[in-house]
């Protein structure tokens, strides 16, 4: 069924073509394939799972993000880039970039079943203002953010932790990915560098090593719970 | 406009929403970048109008359980114009969805990630 592939949008230039009878599939085999666009099997969800739950790992460029997805997903992370919109373009300063191109963000995710019936969400974006109207969206209804830093490089996440303090109602956790050549700082200097509150879990993490990234990802389910139930309970 | 006579700007391929029809929104159904798709067993075929994309997304989840995100990385199509194409194709009868975060999780689900996490 050649007509799949015959006209991406994000193709250089694609053939036109009209659409034509010959186009029309039997229906039976709309329901047989489950081959990606590159071919590949697509690793779908077990059928008895019927709820979703996400966590997004937000942070600077290079950071690890997507290695730290990588690491915790139980498929090999996916991609996809949406175009930026003008809201997002009109609250930010695109400096030096070519208005007639259109920029796209990229975002990362990654899958894990939780049990039987749950499936988590791992979903990857830039934090910075600029990508705030992509992002925005995402977390809502998020069980948290989980803010990856890199302690080499600690200024790229002030705005990151700026837009997420301002406007993002989700709970967060950092956890420093740790570099082979990364300093060792004490959580209490990291808080203290990255002007945290006292209740914002710092944790440490390998984005490369899958326990450390689970444990990283358990932070942030940990401390929303802690803090509804600060928060919660009527009396 | 019937198949096989379509006009010159039907052909043109095609900025994500021309394949929306102009659209930059999901017309009803609630969808999340984590709302799950399955086809719908028995739907009647797709009409002959229907878009390439669209075929495709229904065939892809005819294969199983997928949420939008993943359909969208698939199918290499934003997720914006895939929640576009799934609204339809919901509205049609051919797709079911589900599930999906949209408003602050409740306190079972949240204990329901952590202990699924800690169980990893």
């Amino acid at each position: 069924m050649a007509y799949a592939t015959s006209d991406d949008p994000s193709g250089e230039a694609p053939a036109p073509r009209r659409p034509s009878a010959r186009d029309a599939p039997p229906a039976r085999a709309e329901r047989s394939a489950s081959t990606a666009r590159d071919g590949r099997r697509v690793p779908y969800l077990s059928e008895s799972v019927t709820r979703t739950a996400k966590i997004l790992v937000v942070g600077d460029f290079g950071v690890g993000k997507t290695t730290f997805i990588g690491s915790a997903s139980e498929i090999t992370p996916l991609r996809t880039e949406e175009p930026m919109t003008q809201a997002s373009v009109g609250v930010d300063d695109l400096e030096g970039l070519d208005t007639k191109t259109t920029t796209t963000v990229a975002m990362d995710f990654g899958r894990i079943t939780l049990n039987p019936r749950l499936a988590l969400y791992l979903f990857g974006t830039p934090g910075q203002r600029r990508f705030w109207s992509m992002w925005a969206g995402l977390a809502e209804g998020a069980v948290g953010v989980l803010v990856l830093v890199d302690s080499r490089r600690l200024a790229g996440s002030f705005e990151v932790l700026d837009q997420i303090e301002t406007h993002v109602p989700a709970p967060f956790a950092v956890a420093v990915n740790h570099f082979p050549d990364t300093p060792r700082h004490t959580a209490d200097r990291l808080r203290e560098a990255l002007d945290l509150l006292p209740e914002v879990p710092i944790v440490d993490c390998d984005a490369l090593d899958r326990t450390s990234a689970i444990n990283a990802l358990v932070t942030v389910a940990d401390h929303a719970i802690a803090l509804r139930t600060a928060k919660g309970i009527p009396t | 406009m019937t198949d096989g006579t379509a006009g010159e700007y039907r052909d043109t391929p095609l900025r994500p929403y021309v394949l929306t029809g102009g659209r930059a929104g999901p017309a009803d159904t609630a969808l999340g970048v984590d709302t799950l798709l399955k086809a719908m067993p028995h739907a009647t075929p797709l009409p002959l109008s229907a878009t390439p994309q669209s075929r495709a997304l229904l065939r892809l989840c005819g294969g199983g359980v997928l949420s939008v995100a993943e359909a969208a990385a698939h199918l290499v199509l934003p997720v914006s114009v895939v929640r576009i194409l799934v609204g339809d194709l919901v509205a049609t009868g051919h797709l079911q969805a589900h599930a999906g975060s949209f408003s602050e999780p409740s306190m079972e689900l949240l204990k329901e990630v952590l202990d699924g996490l800690r169980d990893l």
